[in-house]
C-alpha cells in the first residue's frame, strides 16, 4: 500500500503530471484505434475497479471517496472515462465508415422521425425521469458539518491548493 | 335470408368518459386539436403548445438516438427545474440570518415531513453541473460549436460559469463550517481580480493622484461579500443571488439558448455546417473536433 501511495504522490507532482497528461493524450490519439476497442474498455475499467477495491482497505482512501461531496467527483471519473472512451469510440467507427465509402453513421440515418412521440416520449420522458425527484441518491443525506464559527479554521481535508 | 343480427361493442365506461371529455368545451378551448395519433395531430401538437413550440416537427432520426446527443442538455435543464421547484420549497423553511440560517437547516433535517427537499437540491445540484460538463464535452466532440454556432456556443459557456457559481452561492448557505470556510477561501481569490481585485495585476494602476482607487474595501471581494470577510452581509447578499438574481440569467440565456438551437439548424445542422466551414470536412467527419485532433498524428 505504501509503495503504490509513494507512485501517487510522485505523480501528483505538477510538472511530472502535466508531462505525462501531455503524453497520454498523444498516446490517445496515436493509438486510438486500439483504444476504440471495446476489449480496451473493459480492461480499462476492469483496472478501474480493481484500483477502487484495493484502495477502500485504506482507512484514509476509504474515508476520502466516501464523504458525501466527494461522492460526485469519484462518479465523475468513471463518468468521465467512459466519455472519453465512447467519444474516441463513436470517431473511430465512422473513420472506418468512409474509408469503406460509407458517411457517417448519424448521415446514414438520415430519414426523418416525428418529435411527437419519438423525441417527446424517447428523450424528454428519459429527461424527466432521471432529472426529477426519482433520483435514489437523494436518500443519501446531505453533508452538515458544525455551526460556521470563525474563530475555528478546520484542518483542510483537501490539498490547499 | 335470415335477417341477420348486428351486436354493436359495448363501449367501457372509461372510453365513454374519455370521449365525453375530450368533447367538453373546456377541453377543446386548452388543446385545439385531437390525440396526436394522425400525421396531421402530430404537427398541430407541435405548433400549438408553447412548451413544445420550440422544438420541430419531424428531426433527422439520429437526432434522438442517445449515442448521438448523450442526453445531456436535456438532462442539465430538467435537473434546473427539479432544482427550481426544491429551491422554492426550500426558501419557505430557511432564513438568511447568522441567528437561523444553521438551525433552520437542522429543522429542514429533523422536522419537516418528507425532509429530503435538501437531499434533492444537494444532490440535483452536483448532478447538473457533471451533465453541463459533459454536455459541453459532447458539443465539443461533435464540433456542434462551429459555424453557425459560435454565439450559442458563447451563451453556452456563460450558463456554465452561471451553474458554478450557483453552486458557489448555494455552498454558504447552510452555514457550516464546509460552508463558511470554502466560501473563504473561495471568496480569496476574488482579490487577485484583475484591475478589481486590491491585489490582483493592473490595480495599482488605477488611482487618483496618490489614492488607491482600488482596495480591500471597495475590490471585487468586498462586492461578493459586503463586507471583508463571510459575515451576515455575505450570507443574504449569496442567498438573494442565489435564489434570484443568477437564476433569473441562467432563465433568460436557456430561452436564448433553446431558440438558437433550433434557428442554428438543430440536431441536423452539423453537416451542413462542416460544407460552409470548409470543403476538406464537407461530410467527412463525424467528430469534426476530434478529426481536427488527430489529423496531425
Amino acid at each position: 500500500m505504501g509503495f503504490v501511495k509513494g507512485i501517487f504522490n510522485a505523480v501528483a507532482d505538477p510538472r511530472l503530471f502535466f508531462v505525462l497528461a501531455v503524453g497520454a493524450l498523444a498516446v490517445l490519439l496515436w493509438k486510438r484505434e486500439k483504444i476504440a476497442s471495446n476489449s480496451f474498455a473493459y480492461v480499462l475499467f476492469g483496472l478501474l475497479f480493481v484500483f477502487f477495491a484495493f484502495g477502500s482497505f485504506d482507512p484514509n482512501f476509504r474515508l476520502i471517496v466516501t464523504k458525501p461531496d466527494n461522492v460526485p467527483i469519484v462518479g465523475l471519473i468513471f463518468l468521465l472515462l467512459f466519455f472519453v472512451w465512447y467519444s474516441i469510440r463513436e470517431g473511430v467507427l465512422n473513420d472506418r465508415r468512409i474509408a469503406a465509402g460509407q458517411g457517417p453513421v448519424e448521415k446514414a440515418e438520415s430519414d426523418r422521425v416525428w418529435v411527437w412521440p419519438d423525441l417527446v416520449y424517447g428523450t424528454d420522458l428519459v429527461d424527466r425521469l432521471l432529472g426529477g425527484p426519482d433520483r435514489l441518491v437523494d436518500f443519501l443525506k446531505a453533508p452538515l458539518e458544525q455551526p460556521a464559527n470563525p474563530a475555528n479554521t478546520p484542518n483542510p481535508s483537501k490539498a490547499p491548493w | 335470408m335470415a335477417d341477420t343480427k348486428t351486436i354493436e361493442p359495448k363501449e367501457a365506461a372509461l372510453v365513454r368518459f374519455w370521449n365525453w371529455l375530450t368533447e367538453t368545451q373546456a377541453w377543446t378551448s386548452i388543446f385545439r386539436h385531437g390525440r396526436p395519433t394522425s400525421d396531421r395531430n402530430r404537427v398541430l401538437v407541435m405548433l400549438s403548445n408553447v412548451f413544445l413550440h420550440l422544438h420541430p416537427v419531424r428531426i433527422r432520426k439520429s437526432g434522438v438516438k442517445l449515442r448521438y446527443t448523450w442526453c445531456m442538455g436535456g438532462l442539465s435543464f430538467f435537473l434546473f427545474l427539479s432544482l427550481t421547484l426544491t429551491g422554492l420549497l426550500l426558501m419557505f423553511y430557511y432564513r438568511p440570518t447568522l441567528e437561523y440560517a444553521y438551525t433552520d437547516i437542522v429543522g429542514l433535517r429533523e422536522h419537516v415531513p418528507l425532509g429530503i427537499m435538501r437531499e434533492m437540491h444537494r444532490w440535483g445540484a452536483h448532478a447538473m453541473v457533471i451533465t453541463v460538463w459533459l454536455h459541453m464535452f459532447r458539443v465539443f466532440m461533435t464540433g456542434s460549436y462551429m459555424p453557425p454556432r459560435e454565439f450559442n456556443w458563447s451563451v453556452g459557456v456563460v450558463m456554465l460559469v452561471l451553474t458554478l457559481l450557483l453552486s458557489f452561492t448555494g455552498y454558504l448557505l447552510p452555514w457550516d463550517q464546509l460552508a463558511i470556510w470554502a466560501i473563504t477561501v473561495g471568496s480569496n481569490m476574488a482579490r487577485a481580480t484583475p484591475f478589481l481585485g486590491h491585489e490582483g495585476p493592473g490595480a495599482s494602476l488605477l488611482r487618483l493622484g496618490d489614492v488607491p482607487l482600488i482596495h480591500a474595501q471597495d475590490d471585487a471581494r468586498f462586492a461578493l461579500l459586503g463586507g471583508t470577510f463571510v459575515g451576515e452581509g455575505a450570507l443574504l447578499r449569496f442567498y438573494v443571488l442565489h435564489c434570484v438574481g443568477l437564476p433569473l440569467v441562467i432563465a433568460v440565456l436557456m430561452a436564448v439558448h433553446f431558440w438558437r438551437v433550433r434557428k442554428d439548424g438543430g440536431f441536423r445542422g452539423r453537416f451542413r455546417n462542416l460544407e460552409v466551414r470548409s470543403e476538406r470536412l464537407e461530410g467527412q467527419r463525424a467528430m469534426p473536433a476530434f478529426y481536427l485532433l488527430t489529423s496531425h498524428f
